[in-house]
């Protein structure tokens, strides 16, 4: 047991580490990469090479800087979805959790009826609806779809609070419902939803990088990952780096905030989270 | 038991009835006129008025609703605005590549996921555990469809193992491993990292419970521990996982047909959305609603047969 504990809080540490260096190339990202955002080079198409470290691509631009530039796109634009998505989440499965008899049950269920899709088929959907022009529609559809895996877990992690004595006695002196749900449920939810969060930021990333794919996802001047490997999707067979490198990139981001938040849940775990409720 | 069956085919009815109704109100309580959106670059104002005649539009929505839905009684799903054609008869002439890749990538993950997550419970905190850890950690980091370019990319345009275009249809056994592997193995790779440690978590759970130490404490084989006691009580978890799996490779079809320009379901939703072709989008939620009700009614009949105690709640 000791020789996993140590092994699952190590990878939480670099899991911790390649998470910093990601935000921190997000913050400095454009002074350290080797070109501009307009410079187009005459090298179309380059393979790795001395002036462009990761190759360069049909416009010219090299790769490695729009790699850099892109992670405080993708970053930001993720982070916006998991918030605005978590918060309608959360708000869902708390409501859910609290309120009993048939409007309670009600609300359970369309948890469970936005669960039984793919996140990407209610992503694709709700694009249809609101259209694909611009920035917006991408995070509503995709916050749409976090929404209910947020309200699943927040119910479940509500209900035993509902059941402390706290919020009993709460109720007893004569709290709102407002009153109980934000001073003594949140709170406690902290954890959780913190876990969630951190969890739930690369299954965004990779959910935007396959709504580009297909053409849905960010606009055509916005450079996400999923953009640029969208870009590049068209000459995979003569410029494959194109492709390469920047799902890599995802792959080492999505890596380390998944080790990230497995790290968190070890450390915040319900299990042993009765002492961590706050009166 | 039939009670059972019978409320869960109910409940399956009901939802695949709201799915088809919010789909519809959705759609048409969108900002602006959709007859103006189908149109696009042609439209003008009598071409859209014309437009609203035909396709009913200027009738109040519920007489359309109502409409729509007799007509889904009758297998009339409209046509296709795009296409032209009636939906009924693309979804059938496209649902079968859908489904055999579903098929198999789920046997697939189930196959690589099941021994992989028991292996890593039964020799908790060992070197086979961190391992399926560890490459469970990295396929779910891993884009769907970067993995599939990538798996065409290697054996299919650099080695020439797999053909990279075209499909199965009409072939023999071997066009159809040919055509049907990469997308497969992509597939069940990456579901198999998410339901390794489900399977995982699902057997430490059981192996940690006391009567396991009982029959342990009594003489019992490991072996005979696994497979005759452990193994069981996991069944209705790991049936329930695939449920859980069926509904990951949709979400994986969506993107897979695109790369391996498979001619499925999921490669006419996407089009559909993009074209806004509404038929059709209603059409294929339909489809896959039935599905999800489908495998999921599936699922829990089989969980009634198994635990006894599920029946009789």
């Amino acid at each position: 047991m000791n020789r996993y504990k140590l092994l699952r809080s190590r990878l939480a540490l670099y899991g911790a580490i390649m998470s910093s260096i990601v935000v921190l190339i997000s913050l400095i990202g454009p002074l350290i990469a080797p070109y501009g955002s307009s410079d187009f080079s005459s090298k179309l198409l380059s393979p790795p090479c001395k002036n462009h470290f990761l190759g360069s691509d049909d416009h010219g631009r090299d790769l490695l800087s729009r790699i850099i530039r892109g992670t405080r796109v993708t970053l930001l634009l993720a982070i916006t979805v998991v918030f605005i998505g978590g918060a309608f989440g959360t708000l869902w499965g708390i409501i859910s959790a609290y309120k009993r008899g048939i409007i309670g049950n009600f609300i359970n269920r369309s948890i469970d009826f936005g669960l039984s899709f793919p996140a990407i088929m209610t992503a694709l959907f709700v694009l249809a609806i609101a259209g694909t022009a611009g920035r917006a529609p991408v995070i509503v559809a995709i916050s749409v779809s976090l929404a209910p895996r947020f309200a699943r877990v927040m119910h479940g992690s509500t209900l035993p609070i509902l059941e402390e004595n706290f919020v009993l006695a709460a109720k007893a002196l004569g709290a709102s419902h407002f009153r109980v749900l934000a001073v003594h449920v949140l709170p406690n939810l902290v954890a959780p939803i913190t876990v969630l969060m951190t969890i739930y930021l690369p299954y965004v990333i990779i959910l935007e990088a396959a709504l580009s794919f297909l053409g849905l996802g960010a606009p055509p001047d916005v450079p996400t990952w999923g953009r640029i490997i969208a870009d590049g999707k068209v000459y995979m067979q003569i410029a494959p780096w194109l492709t390469i490198f920047p799902g890599v990139t995802i792959i080492f981001t999505a890596l380390s905030f998944n080790l990230l938040g497995d790290g968190l849940r070890d450390l915040l775990d319900p299990r042993s989270a009765s002492r961590l409720y706050r009166k | 038991m039939l009670l059972y069956i019978f409320r869960r085919i109910i409940l399956g009815i009901i939802t695949i009835f709201v799915t088809v109704t919010i789909v519809f109100f959705a759609l048409r309580f969108i900002p602006g006129d959709p007859a103006e959106v189908w149109l696009g670059d042609y439209a003008t104002p009598e071409l859209i008025e014309l437009t609203r005649i035909k396709w009913n539009l200027d009738k109040p929505i519920w007489w359309q609703y109502t409409r729509y839905m007799k007509n889904i009684m009758r297998g009339d799903l409209g046509d296709s605005l795009r296409m032209k054609l009636p939906v009924f008869k693309l979804l059938i002439r496209h649902y079968p590549f859908t489904l055999r890749l579903v098929f198999l990538g789920t046997s697939l993950a189930i196959l690589i996921a099941i021994p992989a997550g028991v292996a890593a419970a039964v020799r908790q905190n060992s070197l086979t555990d961190m391992f399926v850890m560890m490459l469970s950690f990295f396929f779910i980091s891993m884009p769907l469809f970067w993995l599939g370019l990538i798996l065409l990319f290697v054996f299919s345009f650099r080695l020439d193992w797999f053909p990279s275009i075209g499909n199965e249809e009409g072939g023999n056994f071997y066009t159809y491993f040919l055509h049907l592997a990469l997308p497969s193995i992509c597939l069940g790779l990456v579901q198999a990292g998410l339901i390794s440690r489900m399977v995982r978590s699902t057997m430490i759970d059981i192996l940690t419970k006391d009567y396991i130490n009982v029959i342990r404490s009594k003489g019992l084989s490991e072996y005979v521990i696994l497979f005759k006691h452990a193994l069981r009580n996991a069944l209705a978890s790991i049936v329930s996982l695939i449920g859980v799996s069926f509904v990951l490779s949709l979400a994986g079809i969506v993107v897979l047909e695109m790369v391996f320009s498979r001619p499925g379901l999921g490669r006419l939703y996407v089009t559909a959305i993009a074209e806004r072709d509404y038929p059709l989008i209603q059409g294929c939620i339909l489809v896959i609603a039935s599905g999800v009700v489908l495998v999921n009614l599936l699922v829990d009949i089989s969980y009634g047969m198994i635990d006894p105690r599920i029946r009789h709640e």
